[in-house]
């Protein structure tokens, strides 16, 4: 009779890395017997994982300490793993988390000795689990226990998807480096087709259950095709037809019945490929005629392709009839694909060649393809309906009515030939490209009444606004209004005035002490705002960092947080007066009668408004009302008062003080050089008494890594004067050049706020976000949603589009990011509607960047068509600007230059003109190149 | 997606709720079906059935989570509050949805606008457009698109929510969509307000009793029956709304009966804010300041602050994170809520 297991042996075993010994141990002994060391099994394999746990887990790691850490736990962790299996419930077994399993055989062999009712569901639950491409080891344990006999296969998803990475081998890579040193080859690899081969039950049971499982994003036919190195299973799957092991007739229909199984197109790709790797007969296609049909309808566009070529290569040998056609091409013609449609077309002529009584109904179904977006694909249909249609047959003549407005303009006077009608008359081409230059007084008003910011008007509504800021401080100007609110009324401390804050507070010290740990010099508005909030609740300076320190840098954002320490000393000193540089309307702009209303009643009270407060007012002077304005500020005093005069148009010497005659300078003249004030201060960087020039030169840098090259757009990009080393803390327009942490990832609140801080010009601010804008041509990534800042006020009424903003826009329609596109896109859109466009210089610009030769501006072609599409004097505008950038060499453009030469091909049908430009001529018979762009040249010189 | 009569040739047996979950093989049947075949779909109360040819795929009922029943619920909420937009023609339509750029990030925020006869994507936010994130969300539209006769566009006036309506002749099919791609409409709050408004009101109890599975349940014609203003019916079907009991049909503009299997009595318990209310009201955390007409200000207590909540006619504010974050424009906090009850049961005691 067999001794009772010992539990001091069990505990010794179980501190050692020996699987044989666990199974030695239980091996013979009953279920009692087992049952006796489950508590000392499972209190060990739970300490294990407490230790495993403990990686990442502080509450565990401080529990492992005190219990002692175990060094060598994932060593341990496949002993105790089989001594779980050998005397645990199936539930706990369960519930043990294994980060080191043992191998399979062993598992089967302990399994094997204790014949446990439940390997059934043991099986089922390790296929249970999500199959990852690191649970292979679920996978051959299953088998193991299958090819034992221990289990009956599951009949779950992941004993078959399992195989896919499951049935390889474990990788002998640390071998394989060591074989490598000592000169030796690499170990033998197994085929895949012996592996499957060795699985021979398997394949009976589960492998056509691959053509029904979709798999998941990371197991799947498809992924191992991709991303497995090794042999791929196409090949194995075809070897093993040809051995006589899979039939090939199941293998033909199961490929095609996986297609319709509405799988993602990622993962019904490999069921195509795999098809036509089987390279079926005419036969074979013939007899699988039906199913092909049954593709064309599917809503996954490669399957659809995949079903016409088989269509196409079978009609070619086995002409199919017109009437079979029709009834399945008709989603075809409607794809988006234009292989598809095409494809599509090129089947019905034929069949209409072969049957001209099918001519008509052919002709019918092609109208469908004229509501392709693609001109090439429209005119290919066009084709279609001029050999075959007619204008007597008035059900088709009903079908072209119905898209006829939507056809691409180059082809409407063919379409109404057709027809038989004369095509309606497109633009004048008499009517000028480029609008008249709309009268600047006639424009839009900077203080529209519409526009105005309405001024907080009690505690309650400040508390409710700073609460709001606190959350989302991404709109400036809302920021504005809190920060004037706090200024006005930030005295008020009624009795209940604590309470009332308190929910405020208690978000606001939050905010403040979340310091963001890894950027440490990125820009903190929202601290800075949090600071601002509590020096006003709490009576004292709340500023626990600098301005230099919160902004990254000495530069406008460190300004604009001076600005709001400045106001929390006003506050601490009881001062309640309303904000000198708040904005009255949108777009930061101060009306300057109010202006000068709100210095005079800092002059009554007798206090100095803060200096910063002086020189940002100044700049933000809307140029309407300065007149008016100016008659009442004859009474402000001081060096301030007379920089205003300066600034609302009074004839004033400059006087001492740098940061403010700067400022009313600039709000006076916001470009080119200012002598006088040059005389006065010299040498103290750009913008100041020498206006600032910007120097940019756009190149392709080639780069190569093993057989990959690629090419990515760069720009060089300097501005003079340069800026000197120490830039005095209030001399805005300079510091707006100052350093600063490019790095913008959620600056997007204060990017914003910077585009306010001098709205008379923003050449300095859309010359800060143009490196930044050339990287977006590459790459797409998170900051974009932080650079569209710099975009968004190319959309605003009085934003000149001087040499800088003309530039982001252009690098802007461009960008690979969809949303930075559309910024620029509304920039353009908005800039030819309200006149502010100058053609000549943005073509200029595309000008440059096209002899880059990137050929990531051929994206051009899709926004510009977008802009061209918004009113009739956007479509000449947007040809006008095609026309006037075609300059130049041609062979340095790039390559897809096409999609621009289509787009001025259909500009030109709609408005009525042709290439006259002789330098554009110039430029297209210069494109030297066959297929559809030299089809295009043509055009345009005919 | 609607079928009216003239989309189907059969029998309506009954009315009811009957909810499903399509596996893999009703959706591998469904992808094979084609232009011209014949197929029939069977509604019973326990199961829905495909019928193709000789192929029969059955799905049996399936309990339905409470997130989706608060979203179904939300859903109409912000449905009856929906005005048309835009309708576009076919090739339009199809031009649009093919303009989507393939790949935005999520958190890039669009709006559909005019354009001529049709709609184009804009970066701002411009008269007549639909604020839109998570454009992959509308790409759905476009494999059916070449189908459509036409579009239309729909969209609740705060912005928070649209909805696109494809139609097929006597078919249509609805997609309604957040504002944002991580909000789904269980957690929008929009149904709050009636919720909380206890059945104490006649008017909603009559409605209620004359459910017959309407297909439209119009305010004016029970307003007529009963000497009321409609404005006191929609109120009442507003409340039904919340509950379950009826729809928004946003094509006809008016409810109509149907009934979610939500546990009447446990439907509060769904709804977290209002549960909470109900606390704060229970512990004594609310205290009314000022009460007029016009205004009522309430101080509510909070995780160790006091809140202040005002309320008018048209518009309640809160100083707690979630109103400041969200600007009530997911459902009142628990703290206007919490006012919002205290303060009617304070008039009711009054009156």
């Amino acid at each position: 009779m067999r001794n009772p297991l010992d539990q001091a042996k069990l505990e010794t075993i179980l501190r050692t890395a020996n699987p044989a010994a666990v199974a030695r141990f239980f091996r013979g002994a009953s279920e009692a017997d087992r049952e006796k060391l489950a508590p000392t099994v499972k209190a060990w394999n739970q300490r294990l994982e407490r230790n495993w746990r403990a990686q990442f887990d502080r509450k565990v790691s401080e529990q492992v300490k005190s219990e002692g850490a175990m060094g060598d736990w994932y060593a341990l962790m496949p002993v105790a793993y089989l001594a779980a299996l050998a005397c645990l419930t199936l539930a706990q077994i369960k519930s043990i988390h294994i980060a080191n399993r043992p191998n399979p055989v062993m598992i089967a062999e302990v399994l094997r000795d204790r014949r446990p009712d439940w390997l059934d569901e043991y099986a089922a639950y390790m296929c249970g689990k999500d199959v990852h491409r690191w649970t292979i080891l679920d996978w051959k344990l299953v088998r193991q226990l299958v090819r034992d006999g221990l289990c009956q296969p599951p009949t779950l998803d992941n004993y078959v998807l399992g195989a896919i990475e499951g049935i390889k081998p474990p990788s002998n890579w640390r071998e394989n480096l060591q074989r490598k040193d000592a000169g030796l080859p690499p170990l033998p690899v197994t085929s895949l087709v012996e592996l499957l081969l060795a699985e021979r039950d398997w394949i009976d049971f589960a492998f056509w259950r691959l053509f029904e499982i979709e798999g998941t994003s990371e197991v799947s036919l498809a992924n191992g095709e991709k991303y497995s190195k090794g042999e791929s299973w196409t090949t194995a799957i075809i070897e093993l037809s040809q051995r006589g092991v899979l039939s090939r007739e199941r293998l033909l229909d199961s490929s095609l019945a996986a297609l319709n199984r509405d799988f993602i197109q990622f993962r019904a790709g490999w069921f195509s490929h795999f098809h036509e790797a089987m390279t079926p007969t005419i036969a074979e296609r013939e007899q699988r005629l039906p199913a092909y049909f049954q593709l064309l309808g599917s809503a996954i566009p490669p399957t659809v392709t995949f079903a016409l070529k088989a269509v196409q290569v079978l009609d070619k040998e086995k002409p199919i009839a017109g009437v079979q056609l029709a009834r399945h091409l008709e989603s075809v013609l409607s794809a988006r694909s234009k292989t598809a449609v095409t494809g599509a077309l090129q089947l019905l002529d034929r069949a209409a060649r072969r049957e001209p009584g099918f001519s008509k109904p052919a002709a019918r179904m092609a109208a469908l393809a004229l509501l392709h977006e693609s001109p090439e694909v429209q005119e290919k249909a066009l084709v279609f309906l001029e050999k075959h249609g007619g204008a007597e047959d008035s059900e088709l003549r009903d079908k072209l009515a119905e898209v006829g407005e939507h056809v691409t303009p180059s082809l409407r006077k063919r379409l109404s030939a057709l027809l038989g009608v004369s095509a309606k008359p497109e633009a004048s081409p008499d009517q000028p490209a480029n609008p008249p230059k709309s009268d600047p007084l006639k424009q839009k008003t900077r203080l529209d009444p519409a526009d105005a910011i309405p001024p907080i008007a009690t505690l309650d509504e400040l508390i409710l606004a700073a609460s709001a800021m606190m959350e989302s401080p991404d709109r400036p100007m809302e920021i504005e209004r809190v920060v004037d609110g706090l200024s006005r009324l930030g005295t008020e401390h009624p009795a209940d005035f604590e309470r009332r804050v308190g929910p405020l507070r208690k978000r606001t010290l939050k905010r403040r002490d979340d310091k963001q740990g890894s950027y440490p010099r990125h820009p903190k508005l929202d601290r800075a705002l949090a600071m601002l909030l509590l020096t006003w609740m709490d009576g004292k300076d709340g500023f626990t960092e600098d301005a230099i320190s919160l902004a990254g840098g000495q530069n406008h954002f460190a300004f604009l947080f001076r600005r709001l320490k400045a106001l929390g000393n006003s506050l601490s000193q009881q001062q309640s007066l309303p904000l000198l540089s708040a904005p009255t309307h949108g777009g930061g702009w101060i009306d300057p009668v109010v202006l000068v209303t709100r210095w005079q009643e800092w002059q009554k009270a007798g206090v100095e408004p803060n200096f910063h407060e002086q020189v940002l007012a100044l700049l933000r002077l809307a140029p309407e009302n300065r007149k008016t304005a100016l008659r009442e500020a004859r009474s402000i005093t001081g060096e301030g008062g007379e920089a205003l005069r300066l600034a609302l148009g009074a004839d004033v010497k400059t006087g001492k003080n740098a940061a403010l005659w700067l400022a009313a300078w600039r709000c006076r003249q916001p470009q080119g050089d200012l002598p006088e004030f040059e005389k006065a201060h010299p040498k103290l960087g750009p913008d100041a008494g020498t206006a600032a020039s910007y120097q940019w030169k756009a190149s392709g840098k080639r780069s190569q890594h093993g057989d990959l090259s690629w090419t990515t757009f760069e720009i060089q990009f300097s501005t003079s004067p340069e800026c000197i080393e120490t830039v005095g803390d209030a001399l805005l327009p300079v510091l707006m050049h100052g350093k600063w942490n490019s790095y913008v990832e959620g600056a997007k609140p204060l990017l914003r706020w910077a585009a306010t801080l001098w709205p008379g010009q923003r050449e300095v601010f859309f010359a800060r976000g143009i490196k930044l804008l050339a990287a977006s041509l590459n790459y797409a990534d998170v900051n974009d949603r932080d650079i569209c800042a710099f975009l968004e006020p190319l959309a605003e009424p009085h934003t000149e589009m001087k040499p800088m903003a003309t530039l982001a826009l252009a690098l802007g329609l461009a960008a690979e990011d969809a949303a930075l596109r559309g910024h620029a896109q509304e920039g353009l859109i908005a800039a030819i509607g309200q006149a502010r466009l100058d053609v000549s210089a943005l073509a200029g610009v595309m000008s440059e960047l096209l002899a880059t030769g990137i050929n990531k501006f051929a994206r051009w072609g899709k926004t510009l068509r977008e802009v061209a599409r918004v009113s009739p004097m956007h479509t000449r505008q947007v040809a006008e600007l095609l026309t006037q950038s075609l300059k130049g060499d041609p062979t340095e453009g790039p390559r897809d230059i096409h999609a621009l030469l289509e787009l001025l091909v259909e500009l030109q049908a709609e408005t009525g003109t042709t290439l006259n430009d002789p330098q554009a001529r110039q430029y297209v018979q210069g494109i030297k190149t066959g297929g559809r762009t030299a089809k295009l040249v043509k055009k345009l010189l005919s | 997606m609607d079928l009216n009569p003239d989309a189907y040739d059969g029998v309506v047996a009954g009315q009811g709720t009957t909810n499903v979950d399509f596996n893999a093989n009703m959706r591998a049947a469904l992808a094979q079906v084609r232009d011209g075949e014949s197929v029939g779909l069977a509604v019973g109360k326990e199961d829905v059935t495909l019928l193709r040819g000789m192929e029969q795929v059955i799905e049996r009922k399936v309990p339905l989570p409470v997130r989706w029943l608060k979203g179904f619920v939300e859903v109409q909420a912000y449905q009856s509050r929906m005005a048309k937009c835009a309708e576009i023609g076919k090739v339009e339509t199809l031009r649009f949805l093919r303009s989507l750029p393939r790949s935005t990030t999520a958190k890039s925020v669009f709006w559909a606008v005019p354009a001529g006869s049709g709609l184009r994507l804009s970066q701002r936010e411009l008269p007549g457009g639909v604020r839109l994130a998570g454009l992959e969300r509308l790409r759905l539209l476009e494999e059916l698109a070449p189908l459509a006769d036409s579009l239309r566009v729909f969209t609740d006036p705060r912005g928070e929510a649209s909805e696109w309506q494809l139609r097929f002749g006597p078919l249509a099919f609805h997609l309604t969509l957040t504002a944002e791609v991580w909000r789904g409409f269980s957690g929008e709050g929009q149904v709050l307000g009636e919720l909380a408004t206890k059945e104490r009101d006649k008017i909603l109890a009559q409605v209620r009793g004359l459910l017959k599975w309407q297909a439209e349940l119009r305010p004016e014609e029970f307003a007529v029956n009963w000497d009321v203003q409609p404005e006191t019916v929609r109120l009442a079907l507003a409340a039904l709304g919340s509950r379950g009991l009826v729809g928004f049909d946003i094509s006809r503009g008016a409810y109509f009966h149907r009934e979610l299997p939500f546990d009447l009595d446990a439907v509060e318990d769904l709804h977290p804010r209002l549960a909470g209310a109900r606390k704060l009201i229970e512990q004594g955390g609310v205290r009314l300041l000022q009460q007029t007409p016009r205004l009522t200000i309430a101080e509510v207590a909070g995780s160790g602050v006091t809140h202040r909540v005002r309320l008018t006619s048209d518009c309640a504010t809160c100083t707690c994170p979630w109103h400041a974050k969200h600007q009530g424009k997911r459902g009142p906090c628990k703290h206007v809520l919490a006012a919002q009850i205290f303060n009617n049961l304070d008039n009711e005691k009054s009156s």
